[in-house]
């Protein structure tokens, strides 16, 4: 068990000492997330009346579409380097291999939301700050991660990978979409927490259901 | 003599009659439905490529599956053929439920579960055959596209779950000429949507049938050029052996 | 071929259906019917329909009672349809359809237990509807486009597999003629 962690953790930290050096991923999703932000503040006239109702919506938006550029960036990075194959023939388990690179992706989706919330917050005026967002961003997260880092294992090798990704990945997370944009709005809305509990509910069930599929499945995608 | 007989008997001829008969069931033979006046005869239509579409998951799923399992081409192929064809029938089902709508609810699209459900999932098998298309050929295409089939199938619940969710959140606008009424029909109904089930699903088969024989035409041509080659290259290099002892 | 001989059996008959019978699509109807104006309505204390009478076109009166399982589908003058039964609208019902009595506007009543009584119909009411005709005509449209639209596809879809089978076949030929 420790030795898994550890695995895990030198997988995430190489993405992370990776990033440190070039900054190509978490600086490219933050501003491609500021940047859809900042259009649907031109597209829609958001004011005081409708900033809570149309808020959530463009947030998870513009998060979904950033990590998406995020996750073709991450293992165009590893596709570069050739060092995927360098992965994989380590003496490691392929879920393992699964679970470092998911935790990087994970890593790299957070630091960019933590660079884009408050900034959506002053933007669109909302009181997002509560210990109940960081539920909501969690479990997302970890979803999104979970399901990017395995379709976008699974399209390194397809033509036009950076169309592919995001055909796949976006029709399939959208429940989770739904439910990370219908708790933020409780969010800001003030509504109790049996509320919120209901669409977290239905994020940590997304998130299990694909984890663990995700860790049965990942060995058969490296497998040539 | 015999071949006419064949041709009488072939699933071919059979599903034209069935797909006549529901034809003259839905345009005969079935009574107007009082409240919604003749669009209701879209259902008739509707349903059934609905279901149709569904029967195509199933069919891709299952398919996948026992693909993965099995590792036989077969499998594949029939996932394939149904993913194309329940594509088809998906595609259809949102535009004559659509064009169904907006006499009845007043609106082309609506917040509703059903409705979102079939939209994701529709979506999701054209990624599941545009990864096909994109993906070089290979076991390893057919591997990761069956994961994706199967991804697909175990999200369809979890998506219907937060649609209908989302729906009871925002009340879909469902309050158009005839949205609560219920239907004056009664068993007349019954009787011709499962004609029409009937022969929409013969339908079905029979195109997931065409689609799966012309896939392994299209197979076996691929693995007899790879041989032949392989064997014009084999005594290629026997001549050429031979030539310079 | 076989594909194609299919399709144009079903278009034929398709079209053939369509053509031929859209005047009995037009006129099909389930349960006894009476279409005409509303001339007279009865309401109790409480403002609740009890009955109401009927003149169709040759001036025949028939009087209708309601039930709690009476329906209505009737629409405003702004065209919004209101439908519920008679359990859940029945001071509603009352007010339409006088409304309706007013504006001299077409309904089209369903009715069972029809009983005559020296000339005088009464029956009980199981659906009071706006009159079935205008809208029929307004919404053919949207059936031709159901119906145009699947078949139209489904050829596509099928002209699709004609073609790749064409490719398939082509091939078949050209290693035959390079084995022999």
């Amino acid at each position: 068990m420790r030795e898994s962690l550890a695995v895990i953790w030198a997988i995430g930290r190489k993405d992370l000492l990776l990033e440190t050096r070039n900054k190509d991923v978490i600086v490219a999703v933050s501003v491609f997330a500021l940047l859809v932000l900042m259009i649907f503040t031109f597209a829609i006239d958001i004011n005081q009346v409708n900033a809570k109702l149309t808020g959530p919506g463009i947030l998870w938006a513009s998060i979904a579409f950033a990590g998406v550029t995020g996750l073709n960036r991450a293992f165009a990075l590893e596709l570069e380097g050739n060092t995927l194959e360098a992965l994989m023939l380590a003496p490691i388990s392929r879920d393992l291999i699964y679970a470092g690179k998911m935790f990087g992706n994970f890593l790299f989706i957070t630091a960019a939301q933590i660079i884009v919330i408050p900034i959506f917050a002053v933007l669109f005026n909302l009181a997002v700050l509560r210990w109940e967002m960081l539920v909501v961003s969690l479990l997302t997260t970890i979803g999104f991660s979970a399901i990017g880092t395995l379709f976008a294992a699974m399209t390194i090798r397809v033509r036009a990978r950076e169309v592919m990704l995001p055909l796949l990945f976006l029709p399939v997370v959208t429940p989770l979409i739904m439910a990370a944009v219908e708790s933020t709005s409780h969010v800001v809305n003030d509504s109790s927490w049996p509320e919120i509990y209901q669409w977290i509910q239905l994020a940590i069930a997304f998130d299990i259901a694909f984890i663990v599929i995700s860790a049965f499945i990942f060995q058969q995608i490296l497998e040539d | 003599m015999t071949k006419v007989i064949n041709l009488i008997v072939s699933p071919i001829a059979l599903s034209a009659v069935l797909m006549g008969t529901t034809l003259w069931l839905i345009f005969v033979w079935v009574p107007t439905e009082t409240n919604q006046g003749a669009v209701q005869r879209i259902l008739y239509l509707h349903v059934p490529i609905a279901w149709g579409a569904m029967m195509g998951i199933i069919v891709v799923s299952a398919g996948s599956f026992l693909y993965l399992w099995k590792k036989n081409e077969i499998w594949d192929r029939l996932a394939v053929a149904s993913a194309e064809v329940g594509v088809v029938f998906g595609g259809l089902a949102l535009l004559t439920g659509m064009i169904w709508a907006k006499p009845v609810w007043a609106v082309w699209w609506t917040g509703e579960a059903k409705l979102t459900t079939t939209l994701i999932l529709f979506f999701i098998y054209v990624a599941y055959l545009m990864f096909r298309a994109y993906f070089p050929p290979g076991t390893q295409r057919q591997r990761l596209a069956a994961m994706i089939a199967i991804i697909g199938a175990i999200d369809t619940p979890i998506i219907y779950f937060a649609a209908n969710l989302w729906s009871q959140a925002h009340p879909p606008l469902i309050t158009g000429p005839a949205a609560d009424s219920e239907s004056s029909l009664g068993t007349s109904l019954g009787v011709v949507l499962l004609a029409s089930t009937v022969s929409f699903t013969l339908l079905f088969i029979l195109l997931v049938k065409m689609r799966y024989e012309i896939r392994k035409s299209e197979d076996e041509i691929k693995h007899f050029k790879r041989n032949h080659q392989l064997d014009s290259a084999v005594l290629n290099n026997i001549s050429q052996a031979r030539g310079t002892s | 071929m076989k594909l194609f001989n299919y399709g144009l059996a079903l278009l034929i008959v398709c079209v053939g259906l369509v053509v031929h019978d859209l005047p009995s699509l037009v006129l099909a109807q389930s349960t006894p019917l009476v279409n005409g104006i509303i001339v007279g309505i009865e309401t109790n204390d409480n403002d609740q329909l009890i009955t109401f009478v009927v003149s169709d076109s040759t001036g025949t009166l028939t009087t209708f009672k309601v039930s709690d399982s009476t329906k209505y589908g009737l629409e405003n003058q702004a065209g919004d349809r209101w439908v519920t039964s008679h359990k859940d609208g029945s001071e509603e019902a009352a007010r339409r359809l006088s409304e309706h009595q007013e504006r001299f506007v077409p309904i089209t009543v369903s009715y069972s237990e029809a009983t005559e009584d020296s000339g005088q119909i009464t029956g009980i009411a199981t659906s009071v509807v706006d009159r079935e005709q205008g809208k029929l005509e307004t919404n053919l449209g949207y059936i031709f486009a159901v119906f145009a639209i699947t078949w139209i596809l489904f050829f596509a879809y099928i002209f699709y597999m004609g073609r790749k089978q064409k490719v398939v076949q082509y091939e078949i030929t050209q290693i035959k003629a390079s084995l022999k």
